[in-house]
């Protein structure tokens, strides 16, 4: 007897976990017939960063989107795929409505959820039309026929469903919204650097569970991609206070600091996409950036060296 | 008393070998650099649009950097490890090629950007890589001393 009560509670629990573990998505009837816009694609392209992970490695062009970049994280290596216009291994023959559900749900082609090292949980923020304009921007990229390799994860990890708990947590599925409080400006400036720009996805730190903590973005993070520190860009004095709002501009169309260091190359890649938008974009992230609240957040100290200087 | 002097002089020359490192050669490469920096401050002035571009002034600077330079590259004897304000990182010594390489490449960029800044047209992009090859000794990670930036800055001494 009990053990039939047992059983009944853990099918009971097992199945409301798989429910609330389902992929939430857009239906295709939420698309409007439009035209889309494809000079705010391009723009989007470019702030949105896709060349930098999904730009096949080891070679200048950075619209072959053959995929392959490795990010090495705490759950393992993730490969990022190819998402050129080729109809066999890119995206070439997916419905609009797939392309917008991989980035504002992270649900894939086939309904499976995406890791959050596709930064949805910042793209999430872009209003359909946008997405719309950016996947019509991609298809004219030319395809490559490179196959997509396989992520490398450890058990649990290797879990797709298990993302499920994560987005409840972690994914509110809210588009921007402007606020009328703040000038034209400062909400464009919000609007490129919590959506496409997803800057917070580098430099903010992290929980166990590989999530933002809230209270500390921008205060700086551990590389997800690797090794080092991403910078604390908050107004803190262990961020940028002492930059000026047109210092962020230079750096980010120049790739200089004000002292006159150079730009470094994980950075570079940001800033090489970030230089092809309008003054006018540019500035409005900066000043976004200059608007953000002083947060500490410095690098963590490193074990001591053999060196004078260490 | 021989003796005690041998043996005394013996202490004294092993005590300036540990203590003795040459303060004076890592005093004068840090005036040295401080020069550098000292130049190029205009340039970068007018690099990022906080002051006019003055060619005369430019290639006057271009000249000092170069000079500095030169010196600079005799200014790491190996008996200066270590010592006085020193920024200097062992990877100098142990990777001397690598350090000559990287401040040969600065002159040479150097001497490239005195020919190629002609106008206002020509500066920046003649500047730019000079502005780069800083990195190559003041790098993020395994450089010969520290960065360049504000968040890591010393106070002077």
């Amino acid at each position: 007897m009990l053990t039939r009560v047992v059983l009944v509670f853990a099918l009971v629990g097992l199945g409301l976990l798989y429910w609330m573990t389902s992929p939430v998505i857009l239906e295709a009837g939420a698309l409007k017939p439009r035209t889309a816009n494809l000079s705010n694609g391009e723009i989007l392209f470019n702030v949105g960063g896709c060349a930098s992970c999904h730009a096949t490695p080891g070679q200048p062009d950075r619209l072959r989107l053959g995929g392959g970049r490795a990010l090495k994280t705490a759950f393992g290596t993730f490969k990022a795929p190819n998402i050129s216009s080729d109809k066999n291994v890119g995206i070439g023959d997916w419905d609009e409505i797939t392309f917008v559900n991989a980035m504002v749900r992270g649900v894939g082609r086939s309904g499976e959820h995406l890791y959050p090292a596709f930064p949805y949980t910042s793209y999430q923020r872009m209003p359909i039309d946008d997405v719309r304009d950016l996947f019509a921007y991609m298809r004219t990229v030319p395809g490559d026929t490179t196959p997509s390799k396989p992520h490398e994860l450890r058990f649990p990890f290797n879990v797709r469903r298990a993302i499920g708990l994560w987005k409840v947590l972690y994914l509110d599925g809210q588009a921007f919204r402007a606020d009328p409080a703040q000038t034209v400006e400062i909400n464009r400036g919000a609007y490129l650097v919590e959506g496409p720009g997803h800057c917070a996805e580098c430099h903010s730190p992290r929980n166990s569970l590989g999530a933002i903590e809230d209270r500390r973005r921008f205060s700086g993070g551990i590389n997800p991609a690797g090794t080092g520190f991403v910078p604390n860009i908050t107004q803190h004095t262990d961020g940028i206070a002492s930059w000026s709002k047109s210092d962020i501009e230079f750096f980010l169309s120049e790739g200089f600091t004000p002292d006159g260091a150079s730009v470094d190359p994980e950075m570079g890649v940001v800033v090489d996409n970030i230089a092809r938008l309008t003054t006018v974009d540019r500035a409005a992230m900066a000043a976004y950036v200059k608007s953000l609240p002083a947060r500490p957040g410095r690098p963590p100290k490193q074990p001591a060296a053999a060196d004078s200087e260490g | 008393m021989r003796q005690f002097a041998v043996i005394v002089s013996i202490i004294v020359i092993s005590a300036t070998a540990v203590y003795g490192q040459n303060l004076d050669v890592i005093k004068q490469r840090r005036e040295t650099m401080r020069a550098i920096s000292g130049a190029s401050g205009p340039i970068w002035k007018m690099y990022t649009g906080k002051a006019p571009f003055e060619l005369a002034k430019v290639q006057s600077a271009l000249k000092t950097m170069q000079e500095q330079f030169g010196k600079f590259r005799d200014q790491f004897p190996e008996d200066s490890k270590k010592g006085g304000e020193t920024d200097a990182k062992s990877l100098i010594w142990s990777d001397r090629a690598g350090f000559n390489g990287a401040i040969d490449a600065t002159i040479a960029a150097l001497k490239k950007a005195s020919s190629a800044i002609k106008d206002e047209a020509s500066f920046k992009p003649g500047y730019k890589p000079v502005a780069e090859s800083c990195g190559g000794c003041h790098k993020v990670d395994n450089g010969y001393t520290i960065r360049l930036g504000d968040s890591f800055k010393k106070p002077e001494p």
